[in-house]
């Protein structure tokens, strides 16, 4: 995989947005894998991550916000946590359009664990910020390395069926 | 760059990236201004659990047959050796429900001699985990049942061996439970075998730990520790934890269940104690 093409030409159907529900909702399904119980796996920010470098609508992070307002009620969190975190996590992406648009699968895959590292840096500090909320932090930080491993699982497919849907349209 | 916008695609009163701002702006305010306990939050959280009960059942469906399809790959060698192990251990509980019924004998004759009142007893109901919603966060569960099956907030939730928290809310058909390991958990406990009390509290990690414990308190590797039913929210004599001593010497406790792999619970159905009357009643004047 040499370089992707540029993600605005295409990736502008609902897939996307079904995927981030999807990891929405596995995410607060039981598990009786002991491992993943403890994690806060977060790959919900990779269908976010391709709507932040594709989505072409105005309303798109309002879209992100209600599905992180989703999030909050799913994972018993306080109204607007994941909410703004997603919001946030979405900016990132959308100021990263420019510079990786004609990158290589490399830089998207580097761009994409930069971006989760600060969002979860930004969710360790909002909950260090709260007196409710008390956080394991290893099973946080390894939640975000492993996240940043799924990447290539979700995004390929993501990529070439959204490109695909894309391109069956426009013929 | 934008397809659409409000006031139009030439007249933009504001760009994409302002409608993300703005969003950003309005979900920090909430999380600022909302606080996490409170209820109208949690009563909405409640409502939407109930609405998405059968999405969250339907979703689970998929990992219990893929659970099921392990239970056959089970081998017959496998298969044999639980019988056995089955067998040994009805033996031992034949053994056992010997002893207690004796013990239950020679109790309810201690019980008459003292004049001691009757223990109220309580009924549980089984109820299917519909969601996980354990992280490094929270950890609660939602299970299947609500107030159609009398289940109401403050009850104690028990799971195959023991308690494993007490449900926070209930729906029409759903009710959310926050586990022993929550960090907003805390369980009054005594140990069975000294009769210190405690408090068990949890700390987001895979086991609780105790707090107040008094400093001269001597508990020993294997002690159970049973709720004390202090503060009549849950009953008494329900068990929930074993003492451990570990490498260091200190003392660590293990929840009789494992709170992770956890698909069915029991609510325990007994009413929390009332609180009673105050002492000093307002004079009648004050009280108008």
């Amino acid at each position: 995989m040499n370089g992707l093409k540029n993600p605005s030409e295409g990736g502008s159907t609902f897939l996307p947005y079904l995927l981030l529900l999807l990891f929405v909702l596995l995410n607060s399904m039981p598990s009786n894998v002991k491992a993943l119980a403890q994690l806060e796996l977060g790959l919900y920010f990779i269908p976010l991550f391709f709507i932040g470098l594709t989505a072409e609508s105005d309303a798109t992070p309002v879209f992100v916000a209600l599905f992180g307002f989703l999030n909050d009620i799913l994972s018993e969190m306080p109204l607007g946590f994941w909410s703004s975190l997603f919001v946030v996590f979405y900016l990132l992406c959308v100021s990263q359009r420019a510079i990786i648009s004609t990158g290589s699968f490399g830089s998207y895959w580097i761009t994409f664990g930069v971006l989760i590292m600060m969002t979860y840096l930004a969710a360790y500090l909002l909950a260090a910020l709260s007196d409710d909320l008390h956080l394991t932090i290893i099973p946080f930080v390894l939640s975000c390395f492993i996240c940043i491993l799924f990447f290539p699982v979700i995004y390929f497919p993501l990529y070439f069926f959204s490109d695909a849907l894309t391109g069956a349209e426009r013929n | 760059m934008a397809k659409s916008g409000i006031g139009g695609r030439e007249n933009r009163l504001i760009s994409g990236v302002g409608i993300a701002v703005l969003c950003l702006v309005a979900t920090t305010l909430i999380l600022a201004v909302v606080p996490q306990n409170d209820p109208r939050v949690s009563a909405v959280r409640q409502v939407f659990f109930d609405a998405v009960t059968p999405a969250l059942e339907l979703f689970g469906k998929p990992a219990d047959a893929l659970a099921n399809v392990g239970d056959y790959l089970d081998d017959l060698n496998t298969v044999r050796n639980r019988n056995r192990e089955l067998e040994r251990q009805n033996i031992e509980l034949r053994l056992r429900v010997e002893e207690l019924t004796r013990a239950e004998l020679l109790m309810n004759q201690y019980r008459n001699l003292l004049n001691l009142p009757e223990e109220p007893g309580f009924e549980m109901v089984n109820a299917r985990v519909i969601a996980d919603l354990n992280s490094p966060f929270v950890h609660t569960l939602v299970a299947k049942g609500g107030r159609d099956r009398g289940i109401t907030a403050g009850q104690a939730v028990m799971g195959l061996n023991g308690l494993v928290g007490r449900v926070i809310s209930s729906g029409r058909n759903s009710s959310r439970i926050l586990l022993l390991t929550d960090f907003n958990s805390h369980i009054p406990v005594v140990a069975l075998s000294s009769d210190v009390q405690a408090i068990l509290s949890g700390t987001n990690r895979p086991q609780p730990e105790l707090q107040f414990l008094p400093r001269q308190a001597e508990l020993k590797d294997g002690d159970l520790l049973v709720t004390s039913g202090r503060g009549g929210q849950i009953p008494v004599g329900l068990p929930v934890a074993l003492v451990r001593r570990d490498d260091q010497g200190e003392l660590t406790v293990r929840l009789l269940d494992d709170l992770q792999s956890l698909n069915f619970i029991r609510v325990v159905m007994a009413q929390p104690t009332e609180d009673p009357p105050s002492e000093i009643q307002p004079a009648p004047s004050l009280a108008q």
